[in-house]
């Protein structure tokens, strides 16, 4: 087993009854990354992690983390202590305070003293919960404690986070903070998996993907990769005169794939394969035809466009 | 100070830590402190009532008898214008109600807020992220053991002062006193396991019980348990390893000739006749102590095996089927002290017999026919527990050969595989495993009686009723596995009731039909309950009727083989099957 993989799995198969919810799963995670499973409800997402975190055991198939065999029926104390791990559903000790609550997870994972109490410190400024440390848990709000859940699941310093669905259900705001957390938690160098329906999210935060339907995981590579090989370029063109004029120009270049005008604008949106040069040399051609032009922007297809141009409509 | 030693314990143990800080509150010290207080108070108050009170009518005191008066006929004798009381007597009576009051509420109270507080937060779903944690299930279950009930040790240790104080005054032994609490903390240990298996297995069934009638469940069962050993008297039969569960039963040792005629007010439990292998263990007090002891741990011990089991994977079966070999001959090497406890010569009979209880026309009674039962039942109990749900058999029918690759084995014939699979791997069907365990419990006991006693058996229907007693409990861990292998809703509910209707509905059908054990034995051994014909029935009809058992247990084995047998067939076969019938 590759010692640079944080998680590996061969042949990872969940069945209930007739239904099998992961289907002979080889994934691949590297240590440092953050990696996205995306995928439509039911596609096995929720599974899988469950059987990573050791809360759901395989019917078949072998789990290693950071090169060791992870068994649901083993007490696998270091494995256990590297490894940190928020459900989609996170229930909390209401009657506990957020800070009882933190120390009591704090214990579990063996934390003492001084060491405890700065740790304790850290994750509550990193959560942004250090004024409610006093508070009742009963008393926070949604996303205060979903935070609080994440606070739990790092708390022992994790060299691997699993994090289902993390921001479901969060308003934009929590969200935008959540993902603040993660990118601070990925800065400091742990391994991080993170299932989600917001793709958007994803794409700033992640380095990998694995896409799920039915099961399978029909798709894991790192993002650029993804990027490079199912991300067309396009161009977002504005004139200020005739987009008839600007659309006869952009058909000479054999670099532009395909155009499509922008619905109530007078833009552009161009498939371009070429590289940054070529869309340079675009654009000094548009101008030496004479087209006003009043933006000339090179974008990328988003994460969400990609994974529904690659036709996965398993019904949710 | 206090915070300090919380918070070391809470080092030692993170789970005890959390509970009592949850419950440590001064508005619950106060309530446990108080009720201890005001129970101490009830009971002085209660046993004063009952001394007598010197009356002077006309000038004479009036004659009074009273029950802790020390004349003859508990007149009450006057010294120094007060009666002359027999205190050692009045101070053994409080002893005695403080022991029973304390030993109550700690089992009780202390089952009960285990068993609700671990439902609860396997319900809520918090207990998981205990799992997740690098501590041992021992940890855990001790922080709760330990943390849960802190308001009820509160209330024992405030408490055991007067206790202490009401069995010193009455002269008691202080091994007795000592050797008490020794026993009530096993017993807590014991009955605390049993609170924490309750409630982890239960909330994960039935999520629709509420925690609150689930502890409730727990308790009541503790209190008859507790109840039916405290007052059950020694018999010299297996039955007596129900007293060994009681706390209550050092009491008996506690008699002393200073409280005069009355002193042996548990002398009608006869535990100096309690035996264990001809060992007079019941008649002193360290005899009495180690094997109550070794019987707690005993079964202690066996529980947290499930506890470790259930608590890191409450989806996995909760005993392991090479466990349940070594739990039944564990089991039966206790039982058999139980039954080896009379000589062969019938001395001890005689001896026994003037207890009006225990004769030699009892002896099947007792050393058949009871030992039987507590098998049948544990045997039961173990094919609910052994035999794997509906998934799991899908899963082993289906993936066996890959499952293999964990445990690695020299090359074997697919017979041999299939019979190592049933004998030792926990996903496969549980009947052979069931059927080994039978012989284990069965085996011992049938050679005891076959050449202990001989006189009181017929040596063929031991043989028979053994052979049947086989067959039986085969045929019942088959229909079981059958039953939860189908695709029914809470098909373990429905395959445990079956199975309960399958033990007594044939024989109440019998009765209801006139059809009685004497008249037609033939019928009975072809039934469910095939004793009740042999001790009249021909060795003829009981070769056919363990003919006909067999050819059941056949069928049943064969349709469960054909069920897994489609089980395990791939999906992909399944569905070229369908299109190549289109």
């Amino acid at each position: 087993m590759p010692a640079e993989l944080a998680i590996c799995t061969k042949g990872l198969t969940k069945q209930f009854d007739r239904h099998i919810a992961v289907n002979d799963v080889d994934l691949e995670v590297n240590i440092g990354e953050v990696y996205g499973l995306i995928g439509p409800n039911g596609a096995g997402k929720t599974t899988l992690l469950r059987m990573l975190a050791a809360a759901e055991e395989p019917t078949i198939g072998e789990i290693y983390i950071n090169g060791e065999r992870w068994r649901c029926d083993r007490s696998n104390r270091t494995l256990k202590r590297n490894l940190g791990y928020l459900p989609d559903d996170y229930p909390l000790y209401e009657d506990l305070t957020v800070w009882d609550y933190l120390d009591y997870f704090a214990r579990l994972y063996g934390l003492r003293g001084k060491e405890r109490h700065r740790r304790l410190y850290e994750v509550l400024e990193l959560v942004q919960l250090i004024n409610k440390s006093n508070s009742l848990i009963a008393t926070l709000s949604r996303g205060m404690k979903q935070r609080l859940g994440l606070a739990r699941a790092i708390i022992h310093e994790p060299i691997l986070l699993l994090l289902d669905e993390p921001v479901s259900g969060l308003d934009p705001i929590a969200r935008m903070q959540f993902r603040d957390i993660i990118t601070a938690l990925r800065e400091a160098g742990m391994t991080i998996v993170i299932s989600s329906h917001i793709l958007s999210d994803l794409a700033e935060l992640c380095t990998s993907v694995g896409i799920m339907e039915l099961g399978y995981l029909v798709e894991s590579a790192s993002l650029q990769e993804l990027y490079r090989r199912l991300s067309r370029q396009q161009i977002v063109l504005t004139t200020l005169g005739d987009v008839k004029f600007m659309a006869m120009e952009l058909k000479k270049s054999p670099l532009v794939e395909n155009w499509e005008t922008i619905p109530g604008t007078n833009s552009v949106r161009a498939f371009f394969s070429g590289t940054e040069t070529d869309s340079a040399e675009l654009l000094r051609s548009l101008v030496m035809a004479g087209i006003p032009i009043a933006e000339f922007h090179c974008t990328r297809e988003s994460l969400e466009s990609i994974f529904l141009n690659l036709g996965h409509q398993q019904a949710s | 100070m206090l915070v300090n030693i919380i918070d070391k314990l809470g080092d030692w143990n993170p789970q005890f830590w959390r509970e009592v800080k949850g419950s440590l509150k001064s508005r619950n010290i106060a309530i446990a402190a108080g009720a201890a207080l005001i129970l101490q108070f009830l009971v002085g108050q209660t046993f004063l009532s009952y001394l007598p009170v010197v009356k002077i009518f006309n000038g004479a005191v009036t004659p009074t008898s009273n029950f802790y008066c020390t004349g003859s006929g508990k007149m009450c004798l006057l010294e120094n214008s007060s009666f002359v009381i027999n205190w050692p007597w009045w101070w053994y009576h409080i002893f005695i109600c403080l022991t029973i009051l304390v030993t109550v509420v700690l089992l009780i109270g202390g089952s009960y807020a285990i068993a609700k507080n671990l439902a609860k937060e396997e319900r809520r779903g918090t207990l998981n992220f205990i799992r997740y944690s690098p501590q041992s299930t021992t940890t855990i279950l001790v922080g709760k053991v330990l943390g849960v009930p802190i308001l009820v040790y509160i209330f024992a240790l405030l408490t055991a002062p007067l206790q202490l104080w009401a069995g010193f005054a009455a002269q008691i032994s202080p091994i007795v006193i000592g050797g008490f609490w020794v026993v009530l903390a096993a017993s807590c240990a014991f009955f605390y396991s049993i609170a924490l298996s309750f409630g982890l297995s239960l909330s994960t069934q039935k999520a629709n019980i509420n925690s609150d009638w689930q502890a409730g469940y727990a308790s009541v069962l503790v209190l008859l348990f507790l109840g039916l050993s405290a007052i059950k008297p020694i018999h010299n039969n297996i039955a007596d390893w129900l007293n060994l569960f009681s706390p209550l039963i050092l009491l008996f040792h506690t008699s002393n000739p200073v409280y005069g005629a009355d002193s042996g007010i548990f002398s009608y439990w006869n535990l100096q006749n309690l035996r264990w292998f001809y060992i007079p263990v019941g008649a002193s007090i360290w005899g009495t102590i180690t094997l109550v002891l070794l019987n707690y741990f005993v079964w202690t011990f066996w529980i947290w095996q499930v506890l470790s089991r259930r608590f890191a994977n409450p989806q996995g079966l909760i005993i392991s089927k090479q466990q349940s070999y070594k739990f039944m001959a564990g089991f039966t090497g206790i039982s058999l002290g139980f039954i080896l406890q009379l000589s062969n010569n019938g001395s001890d009979l005689k001896l026994l017999d003037s207890g009006g209880y225990l004769g030699a026309e009892n002896a099947i009674l007792n050393y058949g026919i009871m030992p039987a039962l507590l098998n049948f039942v544990v045997l039961l109990i173990l094919t609910i527990c052994l035999s794997p749900p509906r998934q799991v058999l899908r899963d082993w029918a289906r993936y066996r050969v890959s499952m293999r690759k964990n445990f690695p084995v020299r090359k074997q014939s697919p017979i041999k595989q299939i019979a190592q699979d049933l004998v030792l791997v926990d996903k496969s069907p549980a009947p052979l495993a069931i059927a080994i365990n039978t012989a284990i419990a069965t085996i011992p006991v049938t050679a005891v009686l076959l050449f202990y006693n001989f006189q009181y058996f017929d040596r063929i229907k031991v043989i028979f009723s053994a052979l049947f007693f086989m067959s039986i409990v085969a045929i019942y861990a088959s229909l079981y596995q059958f039953l939860t292998s189908m695709k029914l809703p809470q098909n373990s509910n429905f395959a445990a009731m079956a199975m309960i209707s399958a033990i007594f509905l044939p024989p109440f059908s019998l009765l209801l039909l006139g059809l009685n054990m004497i008249k037609s034995p033939g019928i009975w051994l072809m039934s469910t309950w095939p004793w009740g014909g042999i001790n009249t029935g021909k060795v003829s009809m009981m070769v056919m009727g363990l003919l006909t058992e067999w050819l059941v247990l056949i069928l049943i084995n064969w349709q469960l083989r054909n069920r897994l047998q489609k089980a395990g067939e791939s999906d992909s076969k399944h569905l070229l099957a369908t299109n190549s019938d289109h």
